[in-house]
């Protein structure tokens, strides 16, 4: 064990993104160390325990992507660690490229998922539930006939399989249309059904939210749908992204990665003899606190966690461009987020909805709720200020992020404003707490913890044209490298995509990293093989055998080892 | 594996053990002994795997262990928290000819004690006995990829550097099982497992995961009573989406 600290790649930082990629370099037969300043996994989308969550915003408060932290009291809730708070509260799409992972990598196998239950959406002081079904929607008797056969319509053409760009639909300036304004005016749909689908079903941040993007969104999320239950959407449990990235780690680990967290990179220094002899290591890394010094031949890292000081001295860096969202779509670069925990059950129920449906049992309680969305569309509460749509995210015991009996509510909204998020989210929050009252007396419940800040996107200092040079360069054929060869890969930072689409970013983006670096990998592991042919000797450092044989990667996830099991 | 909830088809009851120790310690064998040795003899060990998987039989009931190995994740202290959730059982190892990795192996009690679920079964085991008996030269396999080599080697008593006393006196104020072994002989090894399964709360389990939870872990005690929308992702992965809704 004499190379020990020598890795093919080094990724650096612990996100879902690079944990998903760490996961497919091991896997591959890469050999890889995956760091982390934090002593937690996950970083910026990590799942925390109260205390952990507390320390957290201590310190995140001199942080460029996160400010405004406000806390009502840094006082221990009982059970802390009972509690798993998401620094990235998503959801996932029961069909989607994150799912698909879990699945294809095994790591589905270390964690549990539930279904949302249920989504609703606040609309003229009530709380409605958004028909998950046409079954639902059949049954609704608030939607009158006319509109039920409008909005059936929109679904079919929403769901299906031709492109939306060859239908006459979205033809004209309308796949850039406001998506409510393109459902009022070519389906016929009222501006309260419009809504609902815009914001509780497409999951639209902001009004101006286009046409076409958003299309493609629902029809993600609609052939979501049935896949495992009712709910197109998943929720994993202790606080989803930051464990699921613990699972992509640990299969890392499984298959021989090097973990090493709460060290900071004190330097990075590029080889020296890099340009004449590339038989060495690209790269030597130095950690504080920590003897070894270690090797590499390519960087990952995320952008955000990437040690902006040594950047300067070191070159050959490629942004990895964000594969998802797709191009064109914006994603806001601040959100207000609020978390908040109380000790009892929402309901989304409306009074009606469940008088209804639950006809001669007389005072029943109304059912209360686990997992579920809560929208309010832009403008739709009169206290509220936010331009945006509103979200709130609910997740019970059943997600196993919170001791028994509590709940976590998680808000979110685009801003474009300078405004203190505990300004701008604390209307709806009341409201959700006092609509949503299941006592008999409606009193509003009190919360027991609440927090609230604000989130920008990293500023990424990645440009179209820089990108478009370096992919150049590295889709050269493998023996021509130059002195521009990256190196050093930077990851797209999280967007602040709707809740959905977190995840899936991280998993797209995370295989558009592994394919980058596969390429800027063999082309190192090429013109190592180029010198050492040309030199006609062996170089007096360490041959490690996959140096030898430039192994062929075919897919994203080579084929589960399934452990067989043992029959009775 | 697919079917972590209760196994319903053959009344075992899975229970999730994690293995923790100093690197080098001998965990990866002892569990491969476990596994591979007296269950299934001429069965490769599946390196790699997310999980081992061993029957152990006791009595009328089955235990269904579903070990996991730390990858190499403890050599510098990066354990995931995930490890330990919901684990019902756990093996502490140490080697007893080296003092040093018996109180590494106190401090992964104490932090089981913190992070695990309080009704975790815990035993401790002193592995390389063989080291210390006549004719015995190593045991055995290399050491996790990521792990320091070991530093093994030697052949007399005087290897010795923790006296089984000393660690039956610790094992019993902490509330341990405690055990001598040898992944080399096998001596021993065994034992853990079904000593573990004697101590495990077979009927809480099975009373925690009988509402359908997706994992094993549901036994913690907190299983909600909306268990039913729980989901195993691999269940459904191959369904045709004829199934939409829409």
């Amino acid at each position: 064990m004499d190379n020990e600290g020598i890795f093919d790649v080094i990724v650096i930082g612990t996100g879902l993104t690079e944990s998903i990629t760490a996961a497919a370099f091991a896997r591959a037969g890469f050999k890889v160390a995956h760091l982390d300043e934090n002593v937690y996994y996950g970083g910026d989308e990590a799942s925390l325990s109260f205390e952990e969550y507390i320390n957290w915003a201590t310190h995140a408060k001199d942080s460029t992507q996160f400010s405004s932290i406000s806390l009502s009291s840094s006082d221990a809730l009982p059970n802390s660690r009972q509690y798993s708070i998401s620094l990235s509260p998503s959801v996932i799409p029961a069909a989607g490229p994150l799912i698909s992972s879990l699945v294809a990598s095994g790591v589905s196998r270390y964690g549990g998922f539930r279904l949302v239950e249920q989504v609703a959406v606040y609309s003229n002081h009530e709380v409605k539930t958004v028909p998950g079904s046409k079954e639902d929607i059949f049954k609704d008797k608030t939607i009158s006939l006319l509109d039920k056969r409008r909005l059936m319509r929109f679904l079919v053409f929403a769901s299906g399989d031709e492109d939306f760009e060859a239908r006459t639909e979205l033809e004209g300036a309308k796949a850039d249309m406001p998506f409510v304004e393109f459902l009022k005016t070519t389906f016929s749909l009222d501006q309260k059904m419009a809504e609902t689908i815009a914001y509780a079903l497409s999951h639209c941040v902001s009004p101006s939210d286009k046409a076409l993007s958003a299309l493609r969104r629902l029809r993600r999320y609609l052939r979501s749908a049935g896949r495992y239950g009712h709910s197109p959407f998943l929720i994993g449990q202790y606080g989803s992204s930051g464990e699921i990235a613990q699972g992509f780690c640990r299969t890392a680990a499984v298959a021989g990665c090097v973990y090493i967290l709460g060290k900071e990179i004190s330097s990075i220094t590029r080889n020296r003899n890099f340009d004449e002899s590339q038989s060495s290591p690209t790269y030597t890394l130095t950690l504080s606190d920590f003897p070894e010094t270690i090797t590499c031949d390519l960087i990952v890292s995320s952008e955000s966690h990437f040690p902006a000081g040594l950047l300067g001295n070191i070159g050959d860096i490629l942004r990895i461009p964000p594969a998802f969202p797709a191009t064109g779509e914006e994603t806001p670069s601040t959100i207000a987020r609020g978390v908040c925990i109380i000790d009892q059950p929402l309901s989304f129920v409306s009074s009606q909805e469940s008088s209804s449906s639950e006809e001669g049992d007389g005072q029943e309680s109304r059912p209360t709720l686990d997992t579920g969305i809560f929208v309010f569309p832009p403008s739709s509460l009169s206290t509220g200020a936010a331009s945006s749509a509103v979200t709130v995210l609910v997740v019970g015991e059943g997600t196993m992020s919170v001791p028994k009996g509590k709940w976590i509510l998680y808000l979110s909204t685009s801003i474009d404003t300078a405004v203190s998020p505990e300004q701008l989210l604390k209307p709806y929050l009341d409201m959700t707490l006092s609509l949503s009252a299941t006592s008999s007396s409606d009193i509003s419940i009190i919360p027991l913890f609440t927090s609230f800040y604000l989130q920008t996107t990293f500023p990424s200092s990645y440009t179209t044209s820089s990108t478009k040079s370096s992919l150049t360069t590295s889709s050269r054929p493998d023996h021509s490298f130059g002195s521009s060869l990256p190196t050093i890969l930077l990851s797209p930072a999280p967007p602040n995509s709707p809740l959905p689409d977190s995840g899936d970013a991280a998993a797209v983006n995370a295989e558009a990293i592994f394919w980058e670096a596969v390429k800027a990998l063999k082309s190192i592991k090429a013109s190592k093989k180029l010198q050492k042919t040309s030199e006609g000797q062996v170089p007096p450092t360490v041959v490690r055998e996959e140096e030898e044989e430039l192994v062929e990667i075919e897919s994203f996830w080579p084929p589960v080892v399934n452990e067989e099991d043992d029959e009775e | 594996m697919a079917d972590a909830a209760s196994g319903s088809t053959d009344k075992s009851v899975q229970v999730k053990l994690v293995l923790l120790g100093e690197a080098a310690v001998g965990k990866s064998s002892v569990v491969l002994r476990f596994v591979s040795d007296e269950f299934q003899p001429n069965k490769e060990p599946t390196i790699g795997a997310a999980f081992l998987t061993q029957k152990c039989r006791l009595e009328d009931r089955v235990l269904r262990y579903e070990i996991w190995d730390t990858a190499g994740q403890e050599r510098f202290h990066s354990l995931a928290p995930m490890y330990y959730r919901n684990a019902q059982a756990a093996v502490v190892v140490y080697d007893i000819t080296k003092a040093s990795s018996l109180e590494k192996a106190k401090s992964w009690v104490k932090e089981l004690q913190r992070q695990a679920n309080p009704n975790i079964v815990i035993a401790l085991a002193g592995n390389k006995l063989d080291l210390v008996q006549p004719s015995a030269s190593s045991s055995g396999t290399p050491p996790t990829p990521g792990e320091a080599p070991s530093s093994s080697g030697g052949e007399s008593e005087s290897l010795r550097q923790v006296p089984r006393e000393e660690a039956q006196a610790y094992a019993t104020e902490a509330g341990l099982l405690f055990f001598e072994t040898s992944a080399k002989t096998g001596e021993g090894i065994v034992e853990i497992f079904t000593e573990i399964a004697k101590k495990i709360p077979i009927e809480h389990i099975l009373a925690a995961t009988r509402g359908g939870a997706g994992r094993p872990g549901a036994a913690g005690g907190r299983a909600g009573n909306a268990q039913d929308a729980a989901v195993n992702l691999e269940e459904n992965a191959n369904k045709p989406k004829d199934a939409c809704n829409c």
